[in-house]
């Protein structure tokens, strides 16, 4: 690996974003910690992550918000976005395709299927 | 001898010369006032012109001098001057103006200074240098308005011109332009002239208001009054100043002569003019005149006198001769001749007087025999005078006329006289004094009746002539000779009466002589037999014989008319063109006066089309009785007795009499009306128009009918037609319809929902509405019938008005019922849900006739539902949070255990692995927990959205074969798969087909140990549906909890075959699924040797809503 991947892991809760961001550096990754969507909006302007994760609910600018900005800015359209939610529904799945999200767990999910999933659009990325 | 008086040409020439003389004196005294009336006037107007001409031209003097004084005032440099003066009083200002000033008075003749003083009336600057610094404030024409004056200064009268001086609008001093008074006087005497006849006085009003004359008159005099002056100018002065300007006449002056004058007025300087005459000066030639005539009427009125005694004196001597002859004749000596010799009328008078006395003596001998014929003549006659006036009646005409002979003898013609017209009773005009009018025989006869003194009509005829004098063949009277016409005349009227009645008879009247030979056909004859008069004279009446007629007829005719007898028959006889007639005749004899016969006379008849008419008449008569006899309805004839006169069989059927005679002649009352007798409804009401009413049988029925009465004439006399037909039946069916009718109607009232019928309108027009309308809404059904005012579209909830319609409509369009659920806004305010059902009523064009439907309210269930959607909306917004709420821990756990699992937290020993892999497991399975929990939440509040489309069920089901074939490879199982054929298209959600298919391929390989899964399709048209199974060799199901299997939260007991993973929710979320598709599951198991679950979903017509 001649650079480190950079991951911008964009959680309220504090004790899921501290396992995550534990687990992603285990697996190799440089995270990036944003504890709400105006956080994970300048995180993105000024480090420029490879990979952003997103957890939908958040205070200030919500999971889809930062999605859209991001996907309508030239700049950042082109960094792949993974959704985490709480939101099962079919419905709240298409609604973050379509903003833009390359992937969507649903909360709980499998850690190991999200580092499949990061390496996956990292690679095409690379 | 009579006694000399004045004779009579004194007499009248006296009378003439008394009128003369006062006509003259009226004319005279009159032209003479009115002569000097037009001699003062013309002095009055002469004088005035004077005056006004004098005070023109003074005014006109008065006005330029203060002209000129405003321009010298006006001048720009004197103003300059004038200011730099008052600002600095220094001489050489003084200096200048005064040269300014003196320019001006040497430019013009006569003015004697020009003076300017300040405001309080110091002069500042005089063309008169002594008059500077002078005080004219005291002066009476000081002033500071403009005007000018006359006044005397120094004893001498002069003008004084006075204008106020301003400087920049500014009052600042008062400008005095000073002239004598010699202009003004040589106006005056331009004017008046150096005559003494015309004076002009001027008189000026001064200080004090004394009176100035500053131009001396010319007749002054000291002797005189001046007091005159002072007294009456002073007050004409006055009035001048008040407009009025008098005049003079008559009044004497300050000399005490009588003198003629006008008034003129200068404006501008307050100055009389009085132009003034000496009325002696100006009456002098009138004078003159007056007295000359007078000198000429005395001399004419004595030559006058003299001329009338000559002639008169001439005319009377003639006239006094004949006087005393006429004394002499008159005396009775008719021998004696005036006999003048004078050629004048007077002798002409008297030779004609001489003539007249010897005419006289031969008259009276003729006279005698004259009177005597007169008394024995039969006829009346009266004579009178030229004028009408009787002079003589004679005994007969005494009788006829009634008035005695002195009596008429002294009266007028026409007073005693009185003759009319006959017929129509008015006075015809008196014969005799048409005969005077008109020197003419006069006759009258006809009419003419001589009405009596009593009042006594006798028809007369009468004759006047004039009497002419024998000489000059003058009128100089009339005689008048009548006779009684009363018998003739009634015999000619009588004569004339039978004539026209003869002549104008309808019926043909022949006369023939005694030989049967005709002598007269009157004209009907000649019209109806085509024969004329003079063809028919001199024929016999066997001309008409037809020869149809029996011969012994005729003889029986002659033998009847010959004895004396009137025959009466009808004669078939034959006209003149041959054709064929009835006639009807009477036939008898006319005899003279001792009883001869010498004519026949035959009145006779034209009967032909009578004849005709009467057979005609028979033949309809029987007709029209048969055709009413058998008319198909009851006619009966009734009389205003209500005595039934004549019935037809039908009327006699319906009283189920077999004679017509049983019923005619009783009363109407017994059969129709239950009415009393005087209660008749038809009588003196025209009649009545389809009564329903009921006949009495004469078996006691009573048989329904409608009856139309009407009272008609027949021979004179009014009856009452009445027609009627039976209506038994039609009654029957009336009740009929009324009976169900009011079992339809009871059945709607009491129906627990709204029944009506409306129009298919905008405004639901409603035809019915059951009254349940009242106690739902407050409104009673009737209102809304036919009412534009209240419509039940107008009750309908304003949000649901147009949907409601529309989908309505598309019921329509599709033929199908319509169901639909709208407010409805009662009349307390209140909203109520209702459900109407109902569909489109047809007519038979096919067109939308209109709606029949039910209303019921569905208020308490819609509230229900509302609720219970409140509910379940709050039941899955808090199931949604909690969820949340839980998968976020979950999330932590989850990945907390994953983390230690993969050993990145250090190494685990196998123990603590196989515990941290059963916490794993039961996370997963809590994290489906909540995921079913959420979906059939959202199943059971129906928030959940299919999308139902047409398609091929086999194909996924194929599709899930293909998906599952892995895991139930891994398993071990035999997975087979079974398509139907001939599946039809059905209508379903795919995701939540896949996801029932999911769970029960999952269950099904969860509980087959080892064995075989089946899925299987079929078509099931019988049903119509489309089944799709999946069978297992399973552990099966116990019978006894299959029922409970599809409920919520249910987990069978498997006993130690118990796998953990299951939800309890999977076969909930999968009926619920089947369900919202309107198809049904169920599940068929043995227990221990399988189980197979099945699902069916309605196949469904492909139907276009708007096709």
């Amino acid at each position: 690996m001649p650079e480190q991947v950079k991951i911008l892991l964009s959680e309220d809760n504090d004790d899921i974003r501290k396992i995550l961001s534990m687990r992603l550096e285990v697996a190799g990754y440089k995270v990036l910690q944003a504890r709400d969507g105006e956080e994970a909006m300048e995180s993105v302007k000024k480090e420029k992550p490879d990979i952003v994760v997103l957890d939908l609910m958040m205070p200030k600018l919500s999971g889809f918000e930062v999605c859209r900005m991001m996907k309508f800015d030239d700049r950042y359209k082109d960094i792949p976005v993974i959704v985490l939610s709480a939101l099962e529904q079919q419905k709240d799945r298409e609604k973050a395709f379509e903003t833009g999200a390359d992937a969507y767990f649903i909360k709980p999910f499998d850690l190991g299927l999200l580092i499949n999933k990061i390496q996956e659009l990292t690679l095409q990325e690379g | 001898m009579m006694k000399k008086g004045f004779g009579i040409s004194t007499k009248i020439s006296l009378i003439f010369l008394a009128l003369f003389v006062c006509i003259l004196i009226v004319i005279f005294s009159a032209l003479g006032s009115v002569f000097y009336a037009t001699v003062r006037n013309r002095e009055i107007g002469r004088l005035q012109v004077m005056a006004d001409s004098a005070a023109d031209h003074i005014e006109t003097y008065l006005k330029k001098s203060l002209m000129g004084l405003d321009l010298v005032a006006g001048r720009n440099n004197l103003k300059e001057l004038w200011v730099s003066y008052m600002d600095d009083p220094r001489n050489e200002y003084l200096e200048k103006m005064r040269k300014i000033l003196e320019t001006a008075v040497k430019s013009t003749e006569g003015i004697e200074r020009i003076m300017l003083a300040s405001l309080d009336g110091k002069v500042v600057v005089s063309t008169d240098t002594e008059m500077r610094g002078k005080d004219i404030s005291g002066e009476s024409f000081f002033t500071t308005e403009r005007g000018a004056c006359i006044l005397p200064e120094n004893g001498v009268y002069k003008v004084f011109a006075v204008v106020p001086v301003v400087i920049d609008g500014k009052l600042s001093g008062t400008g005095v332009l000073v002239t004598g008074i010699e202009p003004i006087q040589a106006i005056i005497s331009e004017i008046d002239g150096d005559e003494i006849t015309d004076e002009v006085l001027v008189a000026v009003k001064g200080p004090a208001g004394k009176i100035y004359f500053p131009i001396e008159p010319k007749f002054r005099d000291e002797t005189t009054d001046p007091s005159w002056y002072d007294v009456r100018v002073s007050q004409m002065l006055e009035d001048a100043l008040k407009g009025n300007l008098g005049e003079l006449a008559g009044e004497k002056d300050y000399r005490e002569k009588k003198i003629i004058a006008a008034a003129g007025y200068v404006k501008t300087a307050g100055i009389l003019l009085l132009a003034k005459i000496d009325e002696e000066e100006a009456y002098k030639e009138a004078r003159q005149l007056v007295k000359i005539f007078s000198v000429a009427f005395i001399v004419s009125v004595m030559l006058f006198i003299v001329a009338g005694r000559v002639v008169s004196g001439k005319i009377t001597s003639s006239l006094k001769i004949l006087r005393e002859g006429t004394e002499i004749i008159g005396a009775g000596n008719l021998e004696h001749r005036v006999a003048t010799k004078t050629l004048d009328e007077v002798g002409e008078l008297s030779r004609a007087f001489d003539k007249m006395t010897l005419e006289l003596k031969n008259r009276t001998t003729s006279r005698e025999w004259f009177f005597a014929a007169l008394e024995g003549i039969a006829e009346g006659v009266i004579l009178t005078d030229a004028k009408g006036k009787i002079t003589t009646v004679n005994p007969v005409a005494r009788d006829m006329i009634g008035w005695g002979g002195t009596e008429a003898s002294s009266g007028w013609i026409n007073e005693v006289l009185v003759i009319k017209d006959e017929t129509t009773g008015e006075r015809i005009e008196d014969p005799v004094l048409r005969t005077l009018a008109s020197a003419q025989p006069v006759k009258v006869s006809g009419n003419a009746v001589l009405v009596n003194r009593l009042g006594k009509n006798v028809s007369v005829a009468c004759s006047a002539s004039p009497i002419r004098n024998k000489n000059t063949g003058d009128v100089m009277g009339a005689i008048l000779v009548f006779w009684d016409v009363t018998e003739r005349k009634e015999r000619e009227k009588r004569l004339r009466y039978l004539s026209t009645a003869v002549e104008q008879s309808p019926a043909c009247v022949v006369i023939t002589n005694k030989e049967g030979n005709i002598e007269y056909v009157n004209p009907k004859f000649v019209k109806l037999t085509g024969y004329s008069f003079e063809e028919a004279v001199g024929q016999n009446p066997k001309i008409l014989k037809s020869g149809k007629q029996n011969e012994k007829v005729y003889a029986k005719l002659w033998e009847t008319i010959i004895s004396g007898g009137e025959w009466r028959g009808e004669f078939l006889n034959k006209k003149k063109n041959g054709e064929l007639y009835w006639e009807s005749a009477s036939i008898s004899a006319i005899r003279d006066n001792v009883g001869n016969i010498t004519h026949f006379v035959a009145v006779k008849e034209d009967i032909t089309d009578r004849k005709r008419f009467e057979y005609e008449l028979k033949k309809a008569h029987d007709e029209v009785r048969q055709i009413l006899k058998k008319a198909p309805f009851g006619v009966m004839l009734i009389d205003k007795e209500r005595t039934i006169l004549w019935l037809n069989d039908t009327a006699l059927d319906l009283i189920q009499s077999d004679s017509v005679d049983d019923v005619i002649g009783e009363k109407c009352e017994q059969y129709f009306c239950s009415g009393t007798e005087d209660g008749c409804p038809a009588l003196n009401t025209g009649g009545l128009d389809n009564e329903e009413t009921a006949i009495r049988s004469l078996d006691g029925r009573e048989i329904p009918i409608l009856r139309t009465v009407r009272e008609i004439e027949i021979q004179g006399e009014k009856v009452l037609l009445e027609t009627f037909t039976e209506i038994s039946e039609l009654k029957n069916a009336q009740q009929r319809i009324k009976d169900s009718e009011a079992k339809y109607r009871t059945l709607v009232e009491n129906m627990p929902g709204i029944v009506y019928r409306c129009v298919n309108d905008s405004e639901w027009t409603m035809l019915f509405m059951s009254d349940e309308i009242q106690r739902l809404t407050g409104y009673p059904g009737s209102d809304f019938i036919n009412n534009a005012e209240r419509t039940f579209a107008g009750i309908i909830h304003e949000e649901d008005r147009a949907s409601t319609k529309k989908e309505i409509d598309q019921a329509f369009s599709s033929g199908e019922l319509y169901d639909v659920e709208y407010r409805i806004v009662c009349a307390d305010g209140r909203t109520v849900w209702v459900k109407d059902k109902g569909r489109g009523i047809f007519n038979e064009k096919g067109k939308i006739g209109w709606l029949d439907g039910v209303i019921v309210d569905i208020t308490i269930q819609k509230k229900a539902e509302e609720e219970l959607e409140e509910t379940v909306a709050m039941q899955t917004e808090f199931t949604s949070t909690v969820s949340h709420e839980l998968r976020t821990p979950l999330t932590t756990i989850k990945a907390g255990v994953s983390i230690v699992l993969d050993g990145i937290a250090g190494k685990l020993n196998p123990e603590q692995k196989d515990f941290l892999e059963t916490v794993s497991r039961n996370v997963d399975r809590l994290g489906r927990l909540i995921n079913d929990v959420l979906d059939f939440q959202r199943l059971k509040s129906g928030k959940e959205k299919f999308v139902m489309e047409p398609g091929d069920i086999n194909k996924v089901v194929e599709e899930n074969y293909k998906d599952m074939q892995a895991e139930a490879a891994d398993r071990g199982l035999n997975f087979s798969v079974v398509l139907g054929k001939d599946i039809p298209e059905i209508m379903f959600d795919k995701d939540a087909i896949t996801r029932v298919l999911v769970n029960l391929l999952s269950n099904a390989f969860k509980f087959t140990e080892k064995g075989k899964v089946v899925i299987s399709t079929a078509a099931k048209p019988e049903e119509n549906v489309v089944e799709v199974s999946i069978s297992d060799t399973g552990c099966g199901i116990k019978e006894s909890e299959i029922y409970k299997l599809f409920d919520e939260y249910v987990q069978l007991d498997k006993g130690k075959d118990r796998k953990p993973g299951g939800t309890g929710l999977g076969l909930a979320i999968c009926r619920k699924l089947i369900m919202a598709h309107g198809g049904r599951i169920w599940a068929e198991s043995e227990y221990g040797k399988g189980s197979r679950f099945s699902f069916i979903l309605p196949i469904q017509e492909r139907r276009d809503p708007r096709g």
